[in-house]
């Protein structure tokens, strides 16, 4: 079976937010983007933006760094993430190669992206393609 | 489930930097909605507090940042908020809207608005952090355009998310039609709300919010949200706007004879079919507004020749005043002048509609090169529109007079000059040249700020015969007075839930949406009760600041002047239809016969409590 593959394109990003939107709805239940698991590098005065989107590596090296199991590659190839588990070390900032991971400053701990299940709803509801999904 | 919605208002006074929050209750919250609607609510209510009426560069007039229940939700076109104060331009009511972010980042702090009054000694800007009200000295920022602003106050408080409206340097220097430039390349343009801030020392607002926005019912509203982006792709205008932006169609209106040309003497402009070319050069990419499918801002860069320039824009209505009512073809000189107003922040429209009045009374030789400092200021002189424009924003030479608004520099000229200043109230005409457009004249005249095409938006579909043959002025004038009044109230509930007008979807799936999110069982016709409501508010405290039916007119041009080219050759308005148009929405409005609104429609509208200082 075939692995998904994440692409961004950010030529293609507008900067609208839909993606951190809809992530903040499903994880958080309220609008609140800052606290999105999809983060957006956005230079408004050029108009110029970037998703960063976790991408679930195989080899996880956010995973392969936590020193608690607090992160770990699920079944379905998507990371999951105990948040009883987590001792907030910060190790995994730094291990992810897509510099997506942030830390949730009311907790200290990352904001992790679990791909819903493998819905991603944050790339099933971006207006022009700038974050799609290949199985 | 969470409570059910109520406005919170975060009330700053500068005078003393004390800040405090009032929250409205849900009855009154749903009477008003939020946007136009809330701050024309918290206007009227605090400068009734006086007993009479105060200069719009008082300290106590206010600022008010006003969003909606819509605005910072995921939702097509829920970019949008309102500014609202009392215009030095006009001396009116003044609401004027933008999208972009900094709305929404006002709901993500926990607020629906926040009025501003007072003055702050020196220069000054606001940092709003959540509860969190901070008042920096802005003294480094003195002078600075409003993209050197903007980047200076991200440095400063050291996160590029933080949201920011500034002014430049015409805002500083008091001039009246100053506008607030938003997250870079947004603008609440009209009627002078940047004068305001600088009279206010108030170079600034920032604004960070991590408080969220509460959804009501999330199963709902995921539903409806869903089908409103559906709904908006699927539109018949989606991919114009995903393209060109509002540009589309400049072509169309000058061969319809409604391009308002050199100074508004003619609807048809020989350069058109150039502009119409040129917008579609220089584009490199789209921005969205907040939470919008619908990417109509169109980011261009001329990086080579004569004028070089980058940045969202120009719109329709920039390219109609900076160029065809100028006599200017080229969309780079027009691009230049757009990013010049931007940076300088002055209203687009306004500065094009003076700088072409100045251009008519040049070519009448009133003025001279004496008064211009040597420009030569005729239309289609690119390089002068751009020079006068440093002018204004400086308040230097002439630009002092310019920079007074087109009523205020005509009446300095004398009364030779009256007819052919094209102002409603001191708020120039915009881009459609009404004179073959009578609903929208209508709307122009009897609009709360001054003319305004976004008051009641009839053009499109005026041009497409939907009330009856425009070119038939025996018949055309009759009915208007309800198509304005019902298109006044769409745009009022519109303005006031906050929901962009570029975006399709249908009063019932607004209040769907509106529903979900806040709990009510909100209903259609309780949404363009609103608006209605809100419009009544408006005009009355245009009434208590002293305005009547004498100023409900339009600029004599457009009585004396037949159209002297285009298909509606030799149209004008006509005085006698214009007044029957003008009774006939005062009675549909339920107004006296001196547009005062009457007694029991204030009543019907629930608004005779309120209103205890009227009449």
């Amino acid at each position: 079976m075939n692995r998904m593959t994440i692409t961004v394109n950010k030529e293609k990003c507008t900067g609208c937010r839909i993606c951190q939107i809809v992530c903040s709805i499903e994880k958080e239940k309220r609008i609140i983007p800052k606290l999105a698991r999809i983060s957006l590098i956005s230079l408004l005065r050029e108009a110029r933006h970037e998703p960063r989107i976790c991408r679930h590596c195989p080899d996880a090296p956010c995973a392969a760094v936590c020193p608690s199991e607090a992160l770990q590659l699920g079944e379905k190839d998507l990371l999951s993430f105990d948040q009883d588990k987590c001792t907030q070390c910060e190790l995994c900032i730094d291990a992810c190669r897509y510099g997506v991971l942030r830390i949730d400053n009311n907790n200290g701990s990352p904001l992790v992206c679990d791909g819903c299940e493998g819905s991603f709803p944050c790339i099933e509801n971006c207006p022009t393609g700038a974050i799609v999904i290949e199985n | 489930m969470a409570n059910r919605y109520k406005s919170r208002i975060l009330h700053i006074n500068l005078n003393s930097g004390e800040a405090n929050t009032e929250v409205i209750d849900e009855s009154t919250t749903r009477m008003f909605l939020g946007g136009k609607g809330l701050g024309s609510f918290i206007l009227y209510r605090e400068l009734g507090k006086y007993g009479k009426s105060i200069d719009p560069f008082n300290p106590d007039n206010l600022i008010i940042i006003s969003a909606g229940p819509l605005t910072g939700n995921w939702l097509p076109g829920s970019a949008k908020y309102a500014i609202v104060t009392k215009s030095p331009l006009t001396g009116t009511f003044l609401d004027t809207l933008a999208g972009g972010f900094f709305g929404a980042e006002v709901r993500l702090a926990g607020y629906d608005a926040i009025a501003i009054k007072g003055r702050t000694d020196r220069l000054s800007y606001l940092f709003i952090d959540d509860h969190r009200v901070e008042l920096r000295n802005a003294s480094s920022l003195k002078g600075m355009f409003c993209n050197e602003t903007q980047d200076a106050i991200i440095d400063e408080i050291g996160d590029p998310d933080v949201r920011i409206a500034s002014i430049g340097p015409a805002g500083e220097n008091l001039v009246k039609f100053a506008c607030i430039t938003i997250d870079y390349n947004r603008h609440t343009g009209r009627g002078g709300a940047g004068a305001v801030m600088g009279s206010k020392n108030l170079k600034a607002i920032a604004v960070r919010g991590s408080c969220g926005i509460k959804i009501y019912d999330i199963a709902a509203y995921k539903k409806v949200a869903m089908e409103a982006y559906a709904a908006v792709r699927s539109s018949p205008g989606y991919e114009a706007l995903c393209t060109t932006g509002t540009t589309t169609g400049i072509g169309t209106y000058s061969e319809v004879g409604t391009f308002p040309t050199r100074n508004h003497y003619t609807g048809v402009f020989e350069g058109s079919q150039k502009i119409n070319e040129g917008v579609l050069k220089y584009i490199k990419t789209h921005q969205s507004c907040y939470a919008c499918n619908e990417r109509c801002g169109i980011y261009r860069v001329i990086d080579e020749g004569r004028y070089i320039s980058q940045g969202i824009g120009p719109e329709y209505e920039t390219i109609a005043l900076l160029g065809s009512n100028c006599g200017i073809d080229s969309i780079e000189a027009i691009s230049k002048a757009n990013a010049l107003t931007s940076e300088y922040g002055i209203d687009t429209i306004s500065t094009g509609s003076v700088v072409a009045f100045a251009m008519e009374c040049f070519e009448r030789g009133i003025i001279g090169t004496k008064e211009t400092g040597g420009i030569d200021l005729r239309f289609g002189n690119a390089d002068a529109l751009i020079d006068i424009i440093h002018l204004i924003a400086q308040r230097k030479g002439i630009g002092q007079l310019l920079a007074e608004g087109t009523k205020r520099f005509s009446e300095h000229l004398g009364p030779e000059t009256e007819p052919f200043a094209m102002h409603v109230k001191g708020l120039d005409l915009p881009g459609y040249e009404v004179r073959s457009l009578w609903a929208l004249a209508l709307g122009y005249a009897t609009s709360d700020r001054g003319a305004c095409h976004m008051r009641a938006s009839t053009a499109d579909d005026e041009i497409a015969g939907k009330w009856g043959d425009r070119l038939s002025p025996e018949t055309y004038a009759d009915g208007k007075g309800l198509v304005i009044k019902q298109r006044q109230d769409e745009m009022a509930w519109k303005n006031s839930i906050c929901i962009c007008k570029f975006i399709a979807l249908t009063s019932q799936h607004i209040v769907n949406v509106l529903s979900a999110l806040t709990g009510w069982d909100f209903t259609v016709e309780e949404l363009e009760m609103v608006g209605e409501r809100v419009y009544n508010l408006t005009r009355c405290f245009n009434v208590r600041e002293g305005f009547t039916r004498r100023d409900d007119t339009l600029p004599a041009r457009c009585f004396n002047e037949p159209l002297p080219d285009g298909p509606p050759k030799g149209l004008k308005l006509e005085h006698q239809q214009f007044e029957k148009m003008l009774d006939g929405y005062y009675d549909v409005r339920g107004w006296d016969r001196n547009g005062v609104p009457k007694k029991n429609t204030l009543e019907r509208l629930s608004l005779k409590n309120l209103l205890i200082n009227f009449r």
